[in-house]
């Protein structure tokens, strides 16, 4: 999950305002909750910068992904093992012979799955940070390699 | 529903899809379980003799040729096939009197689990009674992956109801901070050191009520409320012990020891082994004495090697694998391997759990038996079979 | 901070090995691919250690032992020792087959498995 420290470092680092923000941190930030789009950095697209917009774009992608669910997962840091599944407290609630128990879970639309290897989210509406807006970490606490985030987390 | 044969886990709960021949999706399988269905028609192996492609008939009737003509064979690896496979390699290697070994290098401990000098349970058992649990040299996060949601720190079990948040202990000892290390945070410890058998003396010593560090003595505390706890050996505490019999009494004193050992079978080759010759590895037919794959290599004893589902150059020192050039290599694989590069007979084999079936050992002891979705003409038991009748 | 730890030619640290769910899932698919390098040829170096001796993430390294070397990518990671260095078992790890190595800043292109087993090619 890229951080807007992540992202400034590959800015042009000059605060030269062309953007609308007053620095380039600031940009770094607003880029990634999409309040800001890559292209207002004007420096940014000059050939010289080639290769840090090309990373920043790789880094936004996995951002884009969250947008619609709020989690975000970074499949190529996921060695699938499915913690976080086990641990979600509302698959513990709703799956207790399966998912609770530390089995792949059995319901229909879970909030994550473990599939073809690396986790997915397939139902965030039952999410409690959603649904109920409760500060529940479970599965980021759970993860070692920071695959699965949260967006808001930043 | 399929058994998955990625590491000794053997997770039985696994689903796939399949588009005909293809496997297209693969549900709650790990990373490296994933992988073995989605890509098993990759990279697969051809029969070649002398590096010239070839049928099969022909490179199994060549082996059988060169086993016929061979002073002393060694059969080796086995720890990523059926126990059925395993049984016949044993057999063929009496047959002819051979050596016998395998990869993995847990073989003292688990000699010592065989003969019930170190107590041992189950899987289950942990998941259900489990307080401490300690993982000692291994990094499962990476090794096996699924171990620690199906099987100890997190999953619920029967007097675990509240799982890792307030019914279990989490103990993880490393030379560094894995990732399973990372995993340490709530009710848990992680102890990193570069002394294990320093450790384990530390740990008697705060179990007899002695002085140690403050960790320790936090450790043995959470130990001392229940009567249930479990450590997991690695091959990391393997190396780093200089002498087994501090450990076991440490785990006497403790409760019980599951061997972190990743290979699917390796289980399966030790207890077959143990039940049929008492010893459970190294193993030479010929005189009846121990005898070590690499030493024998080394000692130029051997003249024709047998690999049975393993790629020694990607695990083994590099002046063994050397020696491997100088001798006949028959090996069985199902896919392309450093071996089969260098092998002078490639017989290629089917991958246990996708393409065949059989049983395999879990890690604790427990029996699983394979689910396969295709089946393949070759597998390790006929073409093993085959060669043993052709001797 | 010293300016001559820029210049330090060789760094001798202790090799841990460990398996490395990635290499093992590429390992199983297919050792000849290109994926399979990138997760076997790579060498972890805690963050602290690459700060002391200058390394930097993704940079390519000669990595020695017992007269013999390859070069490997260098990955500055909080998994490794931190008195060391750390490799995903493997053929590489295999043809090192040390618990001690020499690293050094290399100018080439990473070691293939064929240059490792090339000897026996038929």
């Amino acid at each position: 999950m890229p951080s807007p420290m992540d992202i400034y470092k590959l800015l042009p680092k000059t605060n030269c305002k062309l953007c609308g923000e007053q620095t380039c941190m600031s940009f770094a930030f607003k880029l990634i909750t999409r309040e800001k789009r890559l292209e207002d950095c004007k420096p940014l697209l000059s050939p010289e910068f080639g290769e840090q917009r090309r990373k920043i774009e790789e880094m936004l992608r996995v951002v884009e992904k969250a947008t619609e669910t709020g989690l975000v997962v970074n499949e190529d840091l996921c060695i699938g093992c499915g913690s976080c599944i086990v641990v979600c407290p509302v698959h513990v609630y709703e799956d207790p012979e399966g998912a609770g128990s530390g089995f792949g879970v059995r319901l229909e639309n879970p909030i994550l799955i473990v599939e073809n290897g690396v986790v997915r989210v397939v139902n965030v509406e039952l999410c409690r940070r959603y649904k109920e807006k409760t500060i529940c970490v479970a599965c980021r606490e759970n993860c070692p390699t920071s695959a699965i985030a949260f967006l808001e987390e930043l | 529903m399929v058994v998955c044969t990625g590491c000794s886990c053997l997770c039985d709960d696994v689903e796939v899809e399949l588009d005909g021949e293809r496997v297209v999706k693969v549900k709650h399988a790990c990373r490296i379980g994933a992988g073995i269905f989605l890509n098993y028609n990759v990279s697969r192996a051809e029969p070649m003799v002398n590096g010239k492609p070839t049928d099969i008939d022909e490179a199994v009737e060549k082996a059988i040729e060169i086993l016929k003509d061979s002073r002393k064979v060694a059969i080796y690896g086995l720890d990523n096939t059926t126990l059925e496979a395993q049984k016949i390699a044993i057999d063929l290697a009496e047959k002819i009197g051979a050596m016998i070994d395998n990869g993995s290098k847990f073989g003292r401990l688990v000699e010592l689990m065989l003969k019930n000098e170190i107590p041992t349970t189950t899987l289950e058992d942990v998941k259900d009674y489990a307080y401490v649990i300690v993982y000692w040299g291994c990094d499962v996060h990476n090794s096996m992956p699924r171990h620690m949601s199906r099987y100890t720190y997190y999953p619920r079990g029967k007097k675990r109801q509240r799982g890792y948040e307030e019914d279990r202990f989490l103990v993880v000892v490393d030379v560094r901070r894995s990732h399973t290390a990372m995993l340490a945070k709530k009710n848990a410890v992680f102890i990193e050191t570069n002394d294990d058998q320093k450790l384990v003396r530390e740990f008697i010593c705060a179990l007899n009520g002695g002085v140690a560090s403050r960790e320790v003595l936090r450790i043995v505390k959470e130990v001392k409320k229940s009567e249930f706890n479990v450590v997991f050996g690695g091959e990391g505490l393997i190396k780093g012990l200089k002498n087994l019999e501090d450990f076991v009494e440490f785990v006497k004193m403790f409760g019980y020891f599951i061997p972190a050992d990743y290979h699917p079978n390796s289980m399966g080759f030790f207890r077959t082994m143990f039940e049929r010759t008492g010893r459970v590895d190294s193993y030479d037919f010929g005189t009846d004495s121990e005898m070590s794959f690499e030493n024998a290599l080394i000692n130029g004893q051997i003249d024709t090697v047998l690999i049975v589902a393993d790629d020694p150059p990607n695990s083994m020192p590099f002046d063994v694998i050397r020696k491997l050039a100088d001798v006949n290599t028959i090996v069985l694989d199902p896919k392309r391997s450093f071996t089969s590069k260098i092998a002078d007979i490639v017989i290629p084999s089917a991958i246990s759990g996708v393409e065949c079936g059989g049983t395999m050992i879990r890690s604790d002891g427990v029996c699983v038996e394979l689910k396969p979705i295709f089946k393949s003409k070759f597998d390790d038991v006929k073409i093993l079979r085959r060669i043993e009748r052709g001797l | 901070m010293l300016r001559f730890t820029k210049f330090l030619k060789k760094v001798e640290l202790k090799l841990v090995t460990f398996r490395d769910g990635f290499q093992v899932e590429v390992a199983k698919k297919d050792k000849f691919s290109d994926d399979f390098v990138d997760r076997s040829a790579v060498i972890f170096i805690h963050p602290e250690t690459a700060r002391t001796f200058g390394f930097k993430d993704e940079q390519i390294v000669k990595v020695s032992a017992n007269e013999r070397s390859i070069n490997v990518r260098l990955r500055v990671s909080e998994i490794a020792p931190k008195d060391g260095a750390l490799m995903p078992k493997s053929l590489y790890t295999s043809y090192l087959s040390s618990d001690k190595v020499l690293i050094e800043v290399a100018d080439g292109v990473i070691t293939k498995p064929e240059e490792i087993i090339k000897f026996n090619n038929r």
